[in-house]
């Protein structure tokens, strides 16, 4: 071979790399996605864990087993890790393994970025979770870090503020990383208005993000310097404003509750259309209400604050324009019931878990409603209905989405059927024991028990007991979850190529992702 | 994307092989524009009431966002071009002007595809020659990488006119 110029894309025969360094090298979508989902299901057990201590705790009034400052610790713990540590990775893991798929592109559009982004993640969380083993414990004011009471924390608050920082950053990169694949490497012939659902829920997603991080990363650094260099951005004794506080973060906060459920949304509309063995009904206004909720979430952020004080008409606003949600929201729940409707339906396990999507997180959306209301909310107001309202969008919403993707796409991408009779009782064990735990918080709250607090009133005890019992029964559940997964992965039946009788999409009926070669431009001439 | 086309100079058929690019370079700056107007809006806001920490790490994101744009766009101009002409297979490759140039000797080269059955594979896509091999079509899916096979395979196959003379004798 005679060459003119050495070129860099001269190889020997190689496949991926061996053993661990193909894992901490790789740029390949598919590996990084893997390590994304890898991590969220560790993070999920961890995660869970500190839930379990939570509801041990609340088992019965009085003190147990652990002391107060570590409960709240637990409670902030757990939310951080719940929402950067496992919904947002599996989200991550899932984009990255089907939206290049799901264009027609080869890989994403920065593949060392993407190894990056992955790779902070690790070290983010050692970082914060290694503050539970620092002096004065870790973190312990709640996952939104008020202010003036996450300033009165232990030193261990740098390192906190510096794992959310990396979280960030690797959100960041995430995102742009995503909005260049989708925007610029889409097959030809693929406009916008084509791509699946899932892409446009990512893409807006990813907006979202982009929008909203900086004023996450610009907030928490104004409690660093509060806390370590003497500033008063939010310390009151020095002239600060602690309610600004909430509603910096509020502003990155509730877009970012739009963040952890818009991924959902698109795996909704792939896996429903599937069993249904019919069309997503109205593609186009299911774009515009995903686009509409991302809109509305900007203007939303003071309904999570409205016991501090503020003017009547900003009450009336921020009530109303919550309410507003609740039309493309409608629209969506409306939009999949009518693809449903008079379809050859079956209930393989994907399909289950879509299904409890839909019934759970509209059960969570009308607890959502309520707590809209001003003079209702001021009653609700950090009571466990608060509580009961999260866990149903986010439990049965975020979580039941990423585990009907899981078995809707895992004979995809491992080539094997996985167990659908330990699906199947994976799916009703978890719904059985989630409402077990999570139902009761709705009766709770409303009679005024406070959340955050390890002890409480007798008149509490039955449901709290009751809801203990939920908690164990569905964190041990999850396993199930995991058995399927290996099981799966080991070997087990072989999948055809479409797998699920009624699925469309590039990623089933053809064996690769790009059938589009209608080029409007002919290409130069080149040498 | 694969195409191919007539040198108009040379008269040879080329196949050029492009990664699909989907929006142009002035989407791309109104892309990042937008983004960076928003978290400008938003930063902005927010500092106007003394909260001024937002906007710098307002900016550094639009400059990651901007340059991650650009690198993105810039990859995607990638551009492999292989054409045969009598018994030599060139295939250059480079940006805007070749920067990576080789010759084989066409009847000594064959095109392999590894064609993975796993669809989210795409594969690869390799000439070889004298033990050595040389990837082709990085930039495209397995669709268009079974095109392109398809393409080469073609041109390879190609009698070349010093071998006519010779059987012809």
């Amino acid at each position: 071979m005679s060459t003119a110029a050495a070129g860099h894309h001269e190889h020997d025969d190689h496949g991926p790399a061996k053993g661990w360094t193909r894992w901490l090298y790789t740029t390949n979508h598919k590996d990084i996605g893997t390590l994304y989902l890898l991590f969220a299901l560790v993070m999920f057990f961890i995660g869970g864990g500190m839930a379990l201590i939570i509801r041990a705790e609340l088992f019965q009034p009085g003190l147990q087993l652990v002391d107060p400052l570590f409960f709240n610790s637990m409670t902030t713990m757990h939310a951080l890790v719940m929402i950067f540590g496992v919904v947002m990775p599996a989200f991550v893991g899932l984009a990255n393994w089907m939206i290049p798929m799901m264009i027609g592109g080869p890989d994403m559009a920065l593949p060392r970025m993407n190894n990056w982004s992955f790779w902070i993640m690790p070290f983010a969380f050692l970082l914060l979770l290694s503050t539970l083993f620092m002096e004065g414990g870790g973190p312990a004011g709640g996952w939104t870090l008020y202010a003036p009471l996450s300033l009165q924390g232990p030193d261990s608050f740098a390192f906190v503020i510096f794992s959310i920082h990396f979280m960030g950053i690797s959100s960041v990169m995430g995102s742009i990383n995503i909005v260049a694949t989708i925007f610029n490497m889409r097959a030809p012939g693929m406009s916008l208005m084509q791509m699946p659902l899932f892409v446009w829920t990512w893409l807006i997603t990813a907006y979202l993000l982009i929008a909203v991080i900086p004023v996450l990363a610009g907030a928490v650094t104004m409690l660093l310097t509060d806390r370590f260099f003497g500033t008063s951005f939010f310390n009151a004794a020095g002239g600060g404003d602690p309610v600004m506080y909430q509603h910096i973060f509020w502003f990155f906060g509730h877009p970012e509750v739009y963040i952890l459920i818009l991924p959902a949304f698109g795996i909704i509309s792939s896996i429903i259309p599937t069993f249904a063995r019919k069309p997503l009904f109205g593609y186009a206004s299911m774009v515009y209400a995903t686009a509409s909720i991302a809109f509305l979430s900007f203007i939303v952020w003071a309904h999570h604050m409205f016991t501090v004080g503020m003017p009547l008409a900003g009450e009336m606003f921020f009530m109303f324009a919550t309410m507003m949600i609740s039309v493309p929201t409608g629209v969506k729940v409306f939009n999949w019931v009518a693809t449903m409707w008079r379809g050859s339906m079956t209930f393989e396990t994907p399909m289950l878990f879509a299904i409890g999507f839909l019934v759970m997180f509209t059960i969570g959306g009308l607890s959502g409603l309520m707590l809209a209301i001003t003079p209702a909310d001021i009653q609700y107001h950090d009571t466990y209905f608060v509580v009961a309202h999260f866990h149903y969008v986010l439990v049965p919403g975020a979580i039941y989405s990423i585990m009907a993707a899981t078995y809707y796409w895992l004979p995809k991408w491992t080539g094997n059927m996985y167990d659908e009779k330990w699906g199947k009782i994976h799916f009703w064990v978890s719904t059985v024991f989630l409402n077990v735990l999570f139902f009761p918080m709705h009766f709770v709250g409303l009679a005024g028990m406070p959340r955050r607090i390890p002890d409480y009133n007798l008149q509490f005890a039955d449901w709290n007991a009751i809801a203990t019992i939920g908690a164990f029964g569905f964190g041990f559940s999850q396993l199930i979850f995991v058995y399927v997964i290996f099981k799966c992965i080991k070997g087990g039946a072989k999948a055809t190529d479409e797998v699920w009788d009624g699925a469309e999409g590039l990623e089933w009926t053809v064996p690769s992702p790009a059938p589009y070669h209608t080029f409007e431009k002919p290409p130069a001439q080149y040498s | 994307m694969v195409s191919k086309q007539v040198n108009s100079k040379t008269g040879q058929t080329q196949i050029i092989v492009r990664a699909n690019k989907s929006m142009s370079w002035r989407a791309n700056v109104l892309l990042a524009a937008s983004l960076g107007a928003l978290s400008a809006v938003f930063g902005g806001i927010i500092a106007t009431g003394g909260f001024w920490m937002v906007l710098p790490f307002a900016g550094l994101e639009f400059l990651l966002v901007f340059g991650c744009l650009s690198v993105a766009y810039k990859k995607l101009g990638y551009m492999e071009v292989i054409s045969r002409a009598g018994d030599t297979l060139k295939v250059e490759s480079g940006y805007d002007s070749p920067v990576s140039s080789s010759e084989l000797p066409a009847h000594w080269t064959k095109v392999e595809f590894e064609d993975p059955p796993s669809a989210f594979e795409v594969g690869r896509l390799r000439l070889k020659c004298s033990g050595q091999s040389l990837e082709i079509g990085q930039a495209l899916n397995k669709q268009e990488k079974r095109e392109l096979y398809r393409e080469v395979l073609h041109c390879l196959q190609v009698e070349s006119p010093r071998l006519k003379v010779l059987r012809s004798v």
